[in-house]
């Protein structure tokens, strides 16, 4: 009998155990904690206050900051995760993972074994992993030190999380649906298809290669996958489903399937071809691949495509989108290696529109003509003749480096990149910066920024209406509110040149040395801070997506207005989640 | 005067006895069924600064000094030959320059006096005690810095303390003239509020500050001159070194001791009493004692009463009472950590009242 088999209460248990017992072995009687209860650990990335079901008696409890979580009187039944921060992107994780009964890891692999039926075995041979692994209670992103304990359970593991991932993320968007128990349910589509593949023609291995650096992702295997993944939900009568089958009505799987297949097999193969052996590498490369939507969007973009009955008439299409989604995923292209790649594939797709449109008959669509966007993705931070980089992908990767505090006489260079004529309104703004594994943060809403487009850039004042509010929080818990900030918002008045080659310059030190005086600073704590620091960005208002024509993903910045009641300020848009790191 | 300060704590040496809010002697017998109706009212030296607020800030120098008054009503009743019972009812008003208080004061208690010849005594007694102080707020705006806030105003929203004794005794005499008495108890103090509140200024700015579980909230007081000032902020109290809830709500065990003697002549009669109480407090004195300051843990009062019978109903009585430190028995609500160092002030009180036998 299994400890999680006991159905005794706690206090019967050890009655018993000390009934029976010799005296000396008293001491040894294990708690009832001890004897009843279940770890685990969630992973998609490690999820951080993720919600665990334990599905035979739906106890619910909560995973900690390292996905780690705890049923006290065990768990005899399935486990599901869902919900929670994905500690290596920042995002919340949207999908929902599964575990047989007994598992104590619950990720992408052991979810395929319970939508799927798929066998620990089967899972194993089909990613090639060794059979002395053990799925049901490895968990995949276990820390050695720095260092990854099985570095290629890893970047398999991340290897099927990415398809399930980029199947939710593409049907959503192409679908504009946006609520969370659809991709939730879209997810465990996606799940359920590629196992269903797999089931389906074991021979057909999803991975395949001598090594894991040389590994492949078999593309035939992403294809059924998508297609049947899509005919699924098309069919589907889970009523959470209702209007992404609206959505996606008249999409045709097969063509969806492929023109999406190809990227997702290369994208989630980025894993195995650049396999992280250390955290920061691992997290980098989840920073960068996993919060990607270049994909989704291409997709999206070219959804009227979707309805060609004949799949063949799209496959240019697939391929140049294939090269857009590589350039843009690759971790080992630098920031203007990735832009000129990104560029020529955009090129490329352009053209490949112009064939598809000739091979199905279907009108090509409108790439994304009105939008604004940072020029190379990139601003400078300029330090008299001294100029260093810091790119988006850096910043959602790796982590921009800035060296702190700033040298007197920094500057912010930015250019911006104007498409069209990009309709701009009020602008809002909100920034949330915290560090991972303390409890230190700050939050910040800004409101009635005016915005206007002309030829020079974009002119963004302040005036009577703009308001600012932030909320700040120490490490020792302490938390302030600053309710009226405006004025240090007034008299803003500056444009961000969008001609080509032109840089605005914003001074940062005023700034900085502002934020000591308001907050008080005294000790100067601000200048000594150190470390790493997730920053999330919402701006709402401006129509801005990354170069390669990439929307920003939704995301939600709630700033606390009092701290004797749960008021907050929220603000909802377009967003960037990454890193920070500050360097003496 | 150094007569009767002689006398007094000669008194002091050959033993002391326990004090109540409402005092009481053993010899206070009266007739079965008898009821006694007795009215106090009590004073401070009005040159008292009894928190030494103007000693310590040289800004209160000459300002107006502390006041103490109380009024005191009391109904016994001898039930049985050998068992009575009181309640009594009181109100106090305390303050100083910066501080004031206004308190209730309940107290109840029943005893028994049985003829006892041990140690050449006339009779033992035994007497359960209770008693309690409550007020609607403790308001003191002596200044205080705690970390980076410096107070200036602090509220104790409805306070209260509770007291259980229980004291036994013997009494004496040595002819019809003088009686003697003395005693030991025990007992438990328990002190409660329902919140507290204080004013505090913080990088220039004024703000209201709450207890909010285990956090201090501050919230600013508009207007404020300071541009961009946090309008809100709140702090682990434990980032002070405080622990409110063991500050202000302590929990005392103590034991007393005490004795006292009686001589009626053509005068009148002549009472005099001293009393001693020692506490072992949870809480409230560790933390004082991590702060390098002194908890009170000891006090030693004496009273003293003159009564002359105009009539066989009507007793006025006038006393005097000296207390080695302030008021700590007498009101445990005014105690923490904040406060402690006023207990170690001594006082004296004047009182005057009148006894009604019905």
């Amino acid at each position: 009998m299994t400890a999680s088999g006991l159905h005794l209460p706690p206090s019967v248990f050890k009655r018993v155990c000390i009934a029976l017992a010799f005296p000396a072995f008293f001491t040894a009687c294990p708690s009832a904690d001890s004897v009843f209860s279940q770890s685990g650990v969630a992973t998609n990335g490690h999820l951080s206050g993720a919600t665990v079901v334990c599905e035979a008696d739906k106890t619910t409890v909560s995973t900690d900051a390292n996905g780690a979580y705890k049923f006290p009187l065990g768990c005899k039944g399935d486990i599901t995760v869902s919900g929670g921060i994905n500690v290596d992107t920042g995002e919340a994780f949207l999908g929902e993972l599964k575990a047989p009964a007994g598992a104590t890891a619950v990720n992408s692999l052991t979810t395929m074994m319970v939508v799927g039926g798929l066998t620990e075995a089967e899972v194993k041979t089909t990613l090639g992993l060794p059979s002395s692994v053990s799925l049901l209670t490895t968990d995949p992103a276990a820390e050695n030190g720095a260092a990854y304990s099985n570095s290629e359970l890893f970047a398999k593991a991340k290897t099927v999380q990415q398809l399930l991932q980029t199947t939710m993320d593409t049907l959503a968007t192409t679908s504009s649906v946006t609520d969370t128990d659809a991709k939730k349910a879209i997810y465990a589509a996606a799940a359920g298809a590629l196992a269903s593949q797999i089931k389906a023609a074991p021979a057909t291995k999803l991975i395949t290669g001598a090594t894991v650096e040389a590994s492949v992702v078999t593309e035939s295997v992403v294809t059924g996958m998508l297609n049947a993944a899509v005919t699924n939900v098309k069919a589907s009568t889970n009523i959470k489903l209702a209007n992404v089958k609206t959505g996606l009505n008249t999409v045709q799987p097969a063509a969806i399937a492929a023109m999406a297949a190809p990227s997702m097999a290369t994208q989630s193969q980025q894993y195995m071809a650049n396999r992280p052996t250390t955290v920061a590498a691992g997290q980098s490369m989840a920073g960068l691949i996993q919060k990607d939507q270049t994909l989704a969007n291409q997709i999206n973009t070219n959804k009227s495509f979707l309805a060609a009955t004949d799949a063949t008439k799209v496959a240019g299409l697939a391929t140049e989108m294939k090269a857009l989604v590589t350039a843009a995923n690759n971790p080992n292209l630098t920031n203007d290696e990735r832009q000129a790649a990104q560029d020529t594939a955009l090129t490329n797709i352009g053209t490949a529109q112009a064939t598809a449109a000739t091979n199905t008959g279907i009108a090509a669509p409108t790439a994304p003509t009105h939008f604004l966007a940072i020029s190379k993705d990139a601003v400078a931070l300029k330090t008299g003749a001294s100029s260093s980089k810091i790119s988006i992908a850096d910043f959602v990767g790796s982590g921009a480096t800035l060296k702190w505090p700033l040298v007197e006489g920094s500057e912010l260079a930015v250019s911006l990149l104007g498409v069209g004529t990009p309709v701009v309104s009020a602008i809002e703004v909100a920034v949330d910066i915290s560090q991972p594994s303390k409890s230190g943060a700050f939050r910040a809403y800004i409101s009635g920024l005016s915005a206007s487009m002309s030829t020079a850039g974009l002119r963004i004042q302040s005036s009577a209406n703009t308001k600012m509010i932030a909320w700040a929080c120490n490490d020792a818990g302490s938390q302030e509110i600053y309710s009226d900030l405006s004025a240090e918002l007034s008299n803003i008045d500056t444009t961000l040149s969008s001609s080509a080659n032109m840089m605005t310059l914003i001074p940062l030190n005023s700034a900085l040395e502002r934020a000591i005086v308001v907050t008080g600073d005294s000790k100067g704590v601000i200048k000594k801070l150190s470390g790493t620091f997730n920053v999330k960005l919402v701006v709402k208002g401006l129509p801005l997506r990354m170069s390669n024509q990439t929307p920003f993903k939704e995301d939600t910045i709630s700033v606390p207005k009092s701290l004797t009641s749960s008021t907050a300020q929220t603000l909802t848009g377009p967003g960037l989640v990454g890193k920070v790191k500050l360097t003496p | 005067m150094r007569f009767l300060l002689s006398w007094l704590w000669g008194l002091c040496a050959s033993g002391l006895a326990m004090a109540n809010p409402v005092d009481w002697h053993p010899q206070d017998t009266m007739a079965p069924d008898q009821w006694m109706l007795t009215a106090t009212s009590t004073h401070f030296n009005p040159g008292l600064d009894f928190t030494q607020g103007r000693d310590k800030s040289p800004t209160l120098r000459g300002t107006k000094s502390g006041d103490y008054r109380g009024s005191a009503l009391s109904l016994s009743w001898q039930f049985h030959p050998r068992w009575a019972v009181r309640a009594s009812s009181l109100g106090r008003v305390l303050e100083d320059v910066s501080d004031q208080y206004q308190m209730r004061t309940w107290e109840a208690s029943v005893w028994t006096q049985q003829p006892l010849h041990w140690l050449g005594s006339d009779t033992g007694f035994a007497r359960l005690s209770a008693w309690g102080n409550q007020a609607d707020s403790l308001q003191a705006s002596t200044s205080k810095t705690v970390g980076e806030v410096v107070l200036t105003q602090s509220k104790i929203i409805q306070p209260r303390d509770q007291t259980l004794a229980l004291q036994g005794g013997l009494t004496w005499s040595s002819s019809p003239a003088w009686k003697y008495h003395a005693d030991m108890g025990m007992g438990l103090t328990e002190l409660k509020y329902q919140d507290f509140q204080a004013n505090g200024m913080r990088n220039g700015c004024e703000y209201q500050l709450q207890i909010m579980g285990t956090d201090v909230v501050g919230t600013r007081i508009d207007p404020c001159a300071v541009v961009g000032a946090s309008s809100q902020f709140s702090s682990p109290l434990t980032t002070y070194g405080l622990d409110l809830q063991k500050e202000l709500a302590w929990t005392a065990r103590f034991v007393s001791w005490g004795a006292g003697l009686q001589w009626t002549n053509g005068w009148g009669r002549w009472r005099a009493s001293a009393n001693g109480q020692s506490w072992q407090r949870n809480g409230v004195d560790d933390i004082i004692a991590k702060r390098n300051s002194t908890p009170v843990v000891q006090q030693l009062n004496v009273r003293t009463e003159w009564m002359y019978p105009v009539s066989e109903k009507i007793q006025p009585f006038v006393g005097f009472d000296y207390y080695s430190s302030f008021l700590l028995h007498d009101l445990p609500l005014l105690y923490n950590s904040g406060t402690s160092s006023n207990f170690l002030n001594t006082y004296s009180q004047f009182r005057a009242g009148l006894r009604f036998f019905f």
